[in-house]
């Protein structure tokens, strides 16, 4: 790999960018050159005239949206913009992260000792790790999004994120979509950024995290068509006294997403051997 | 909320983390340093303490060091006569510490991004002057060259009473941040082989001006590793000879406590305060509401046996109650 593209999606992130910059700065690349593509999701500028005023030494270019796009399919468009530059993967990060700076030396050794058939590549998020399990050949059964590699070419041929689905789940649906066409999934826990996510702790939660994750998790359930998983999760969000208040918006949210499904597309996902909704809401077997 | 001392420059760190490593696991220290570079606080300092005297241990902290450059101040200091004890170093990080809040983190362990913003604006907008949070336990079991993360546990995490303090060493070293001012002179006690970090807090009781907070907020990770290599895991004799230690060390001191914390180590034998009583009564008291917010629901349908059966229990209860 002689060129690595970073997509890194902004909304409201000054308070993370400083420490994001510094860190990718301080990275050993070994000869690597590194270009970041920044996306601003929000209408605030301030993130890029931070930016400007960094002047990081690494390759960089700005895009302004002209409206939030969410996560997924701002993403999307920064792939197709800039993909004819990429080499065989690129890393999409989120904003509160700090990568270490040994990152691409362990990626670079893992992906030695693994099959090349792989699509995607999480890299450990420090220091709250997400608890799904992954094997001792550190296939997983979804990878996450804040901190991942992808095969550009297969990236490309699965036409990215779903553009429906605004923030959550996202990943797990191109994760499920991945393994459907073969290709492996892994969990890198030599390379590491640290995430600013303290949602990922045992008793914690954040209502805007929930609500799109409820959302998310409706949606998952009807486009790959698990009827059972789809009613009872609709029952879980119906019934559940902690979602009294957001309950309304969360359904509200959820129809208008699944009008921009067609038949035909949901029968094509029906067919998917990897959708996996366990009775606690999680799409993987959970360490803790 | 930075910047309270008025007596410092503007731009001195007012929160000092002293992290001390022997710099022979390195690969934690660079998660302890990341774990440290994302505080939301802004203004604080990671002074490591290398307790080391191998040239070579030093030489690749210091290239360590060089990965953090403009993501964070770092001081390191080097204590290279290694027949001193654990409280050795992170006294001699005091000595030379002008910040005014202090917390302590192991080369092995973590700090939460959050802990320094919120904990010292406790500290400042409470008036008090230790504030601790909850500390994770991280289980984890050897592999091929990485750890895998079994388990991961709320450990401590609760109020305290200063009694608990004194006797039990419940509160990790990583979980709080103290004014400095009000501790100045305390040190860690250098005879110590172990439990150094819990006469630490005996001492700050003892001075009586400690005036501990909780806060519910994580802050901080402890790892315990199959392979006995996280800090928790610990030499059983030095433990005892520690803790003997303390023991003689505290033996003739006298402490005032409240009456509710006597409570609470001689329990009530004899039934005196009669609390099993008063939960009785808190729970009858429930049991009526309840049944009340039911009698409204039937009211309008009086001939409903259930609603007839519900007012005999509500009678008979409050019977029970008179």
């Amino acid at each position: 790999m002689k060129n690595l593209h970073i997509q890194v999606v902004l909304y409201n992130s000054s308070a993370y960018i400083p420490k994001l910059i510094g860190g990718l700065e301080l990275l050993v690349t070994n000869s690597i050159t590194v270009c970041i593509h920044f996306l601003n999701n929000s209408q605030n500028r301030e993130d890029i005239e931070l930016i400007k005023k960094i002047n990081p030494k690494f390759n960089y270019t700005i895009d302004q949206n002209t409206q939030n796009q969410g996560f997924g399919k701002a993403h999307n468009n920064l792939f197709d913009e800039y993909k004819s530059e990429y080499d065989e993967y690129f890393l999409i990060l989120n904003p509160d992260t700090l990568v270490f700076f040994n990152l691409l030396e362990e990626f670079s050794k893992f992906i030695k000792k693994i099959p090349d058939n792989w699509g995607a590549i999480e890299l450990k998020q420090f220091p709250h790790e997400h608890p799904k399990v992954y094997n001792k050949n550190f296939e997983t059964d979804w990878v996450s999004g804040a901190a991942c590699f992808f095969k550009t070419e297969i990236f490309n041929k699965l036409k990215g994120f779903d553009d429906n689905i605004f923030m959550y789940c996202e990943d797990i649906d191109l994760s499920w979509r991945l393994l459907d066409k073969g290709y492996k999934i892994y969990h890198c826990p030599f390379a590491k950024v640290t995430h600013l996510n303290t949602n990922l702790l045992p008793d914690r939660d954040s209502d805007f995290e929930v609500f799109y994750s409820l959302v998310g998790g409706l949606y998952l359930r009807y486009k790959y068509s698990n009827n059972t998983a789809y009613k009872s999760f609709k029952k879980y969000i119906q019934t559940e006294a902690k979602f009294k208040d957001i309950r309304k918006e969360v359904f509200n949210e959820f129809n208008q997403m699944k009008t921009n499904l067609t038949n035909k597309e949901i029968s094509k996902y029906s067919k998917c051997k990897y959708d996996k909704f366990y009775n606690d809401g999680n799409y993987a077997k959970h360490r803790w | 909320m930075q910047n309270t001392d008025g007596k410092k420059p503007q731009n001195s760190p007012q929160w000092e983390i002293i992290i001390r490593t022997q710099g022979n696991r390195n690969n934690y220290l660079i998660e302890a340093l990341y774990s440290i570079a994302l505080q939301n606080y802004k203004n604080f300092l990671a002074t490591i303490v290398a307790h080391t005297n191998i040239k070579e241990n030093i030489l690749k902290i210091k290239q360590i060091l060089k990965n953090f450059n403009g993501i964070l101040n770092i001081k390191l200091l080097v204590l290279e006569d290694t027949s001193l004890k654990r409280g050795a170093p992170l006294n001699l990080a005091l000595n030379k510490s002008n910040a005014r809040y202090i917390s302590f983190l192991d080369d092995d362990d973590v700090l939460y991004s959050s802990m320094g913003n919120e904990l010292i604006k406790e500290i400042y907008n409470k008036k008090c002057n230790f504030v601790y949070g909850n500390s994770y336990f991280l289980k984890q079991s050897s592999r091929e060259k990485y750890y895998y993360s079994l388990e991961k546990l709320k450990g401590f995490g609760e109020e305290i009473k200063i009694t608990k303090l004194l006797t039990q060493n419940l509160m990790p070293i990583n979980s709080y941040i103290y004014d400095r001012n009000i501790f100045e002179t305390i040190r860690f006690d250098e005879k110590l082989d172990l439990y150094e970090d819990w006469e630490f807090l005996i001492q700050l009781a003892c001075t009586k001006k400690l005036n501990p907070k909780y806060l519910p907020v994580p802050v901080s990770e402890y790892r315990i590793r199959s392979d006995k290599t996280g800090s928790f895991d610990q030499n059983a004799s030095k433990m005892k000879l520690s803790a003997e230690y303390i023991r003689k060390k505290y033996k003739n001191v006298k402490f005032e406590i409240e009456f509710e914390e006597a409570k609470l180590i001689y329990g009530d034998p004899n039934g005196m305060y009669n609390e099993s009583i008063d939960s009785d009564f808190s729970i009858l008291l429930e049991e009526i509401k309840s049944l009340k917010r039911d009698r409204q629901k039937i009211l309008e349908n009086h001939s409903n046996p259930i609603w007839l059966l519900k007012r005999f229990i509500l009678t008979l209860l409050r019977q029970k109650l008179a």
